[in-house]
């Protein structure tokens, strides 16, 4: 995949996390994955149809999940990753990757994607893509969230 | 029909009356009215109104915290921020904790009307179509277990369910269009290798290949699934589309989408169970 692609992606983060609260968003890492991705703790996968295909799966702590959640609610405590919390995470990457599917339309292609599914559990691993991905990490005031990038 | 019950959550007591005029000869029936967002969430309790409007600014709380502890009582209650201000980082906060629409006031009685009309229509008709389209779903994960391995089914069961547990790998496939979910193939990783040597027509299988047959079987039962239903829509506008599979591996991992209700079919074999997902979050 063109390494371009990964770029509305990282414009949409910089572009909502500061409309949540977050002070200070900025880039990390970037690698490529080679066959698959290994969960943190936390994953949200989302797929992508239409004239970009693929998948992208947002990897991040139980820690920082719920530090974001937190956020998200106003600064509320967060103490486990409840319902509430799951719904505010899930939402984010449904924000983060509407917001990146726009941006790709922008530049004349269309995007579709996919309701966001919440991975939970202790050592998993997932497969994102039938070739090589793209893991790039955003920090958003010390949080890392881990996107991971594969597109057909 | 009965009518539907509406919370108004408004410090002002003019904004109430407007509110509550809007509604007026309509199918909507103003049930209590709360000036702060303590006494919103005390006659949340107590009335449990179908609908709620919430203002932003409150004298004791944030409406948005209002409409976060009325949620946290009752996740599917359906709630719109009716507000003198509106913009997008209100929007995206206010989605994010699970509001369903945003009015700027002063509010327009007949767009408030269509508003709340799309929230409960939504609701109604998305329950029937994909309980409908259910039906196709199971019907492409039986002729194809069946076609395509040979193995024969002892029986097929259905079941509501809302966060699954994956049994060893999961295949999810994403639905988008103009309804919006996913399918899951779920299944141990033992009856996947024996599922995949059947697939296969050989005995020596890599996990390599079991990866790729699961996912492409997924991919089938899916595809027969969707092609089925958007003969049925017949308008492009409304057809489904699918993203490609992604592979979880892992035992004991919860796959939860918090919006969606989604039904479970378990399919028992010779070779063992097999699980298939179905979920819909409700159209666009």
């Amino acid at each position: 995949m063109d390494v371009k692609m990964i770029n509305p992606f990282i414009d949409a983060i910089m572009n909502i996390m500061p409309q949540l609260g977050f002070q200070n968003v900025v880039k990390g890492k970037i690698s490529v994955g080679q066959q698959f991705v290994e969960s943190k703790g936390i994953t949200i996968l989302v797929g992508l149809t239409d004239q970009i295909r693929g998948n992208i799966a947002y990897n991040l702590t139980e820690q920082t999940a719920m530090a974001i959640a937190s956020k998200m609610m106003m600064g509320m405590p967060v103490a486990a990753l409840d319902d509430l919390a799951q719904s505010a995470i899930s939402e984010l990457t449904n924000m983060v990757t509407g917001n990146a599917a726009t941006r790709f339309e922008q530049d004349g292609l269309r995007v579709d994607i996919s309701p966001p599914s919440l991975v939970v559990g202790e050592a998993f691993k997932l497969k994102v893509s039938s070739s090589k991905f793209l893991v790039v990490e955003m920090i958003a005031d010390s949080l890392v969230i881990e996107l991971n990038i594969g597109i057909d | 029909m009965d009518k539907i019950r509406v919370l108004i959550v408004d410090d002002s007591p003019f904004s109430q009356k407007l509110l509550k005029d809007a509604l007026a000869k309509s199918k909507y029936e103003v049930c209590g009215c709360a000036g702060t967002g303590s006494d919103g969430i005390r006659q949340y309790r107590e009335l449990h109104p179908d609908l709620v409007t919430m203002d932003l600014t409150l004298p004791d709380m944030d409406g948005l915290e209002c409409c976060h502890e009325i949620l946290t009582i009752a996740p599917d209650t359906k709630i719109v921020i009716v507000s003198a201000m509106k913009d997008e980082a209100i929007i995206n906060r206010g989605t994010a904790i699970g509001v369903k629409a945003f009015f700027q006031k002063p509010v327009k009685s007949e767009d408030l009307l269509a508003g709340l009309d799309h929230i409960i229509a939504a609701q109604q008709g998305d329950e029937a179509d994909q309980q409908h389209f259910l039906e196709y779903f199971i019907a492409a994960f039986q002729k194809n277990i069946m076609d395509m391995t040979g193995i024969s089914i002892l029986s097929m069961d259905n079941s509501t369910s809302q966060a699954l547990t994956s049994h060893g790998l999961a295949v999810i496939v994403g639905i988008t269009g103009s309804q919006q979910g996913r399918i899951m193939l779920d299944l141990s990783m033992d009856v996947a290798k024996i599922f995949t040597k059947k697939l296969l027509g050989t005995d020596a299988v890599s996990e390599e290949d079991i990866f790729n047959s699961i996912s492409e079987f997924t991919n089938i039962i899916a595809g027969h699934s969707v092609s089925q239903i958007n003969n049925l829509l017949k308008d492009r506008e409304y057809e489904i589309r699918l993203t490609p599979p992604s592979i979880l591996i892992g035992e004991s991992i919860t796959i939860i989408n918090p919006k969606m209700t989604s039904n479970t079919v378990i399919a028992q074999t010779v070779i063992g169970s097999l699980y298939m997902n179905v979920g819909f979050v409700g159209g666009k």
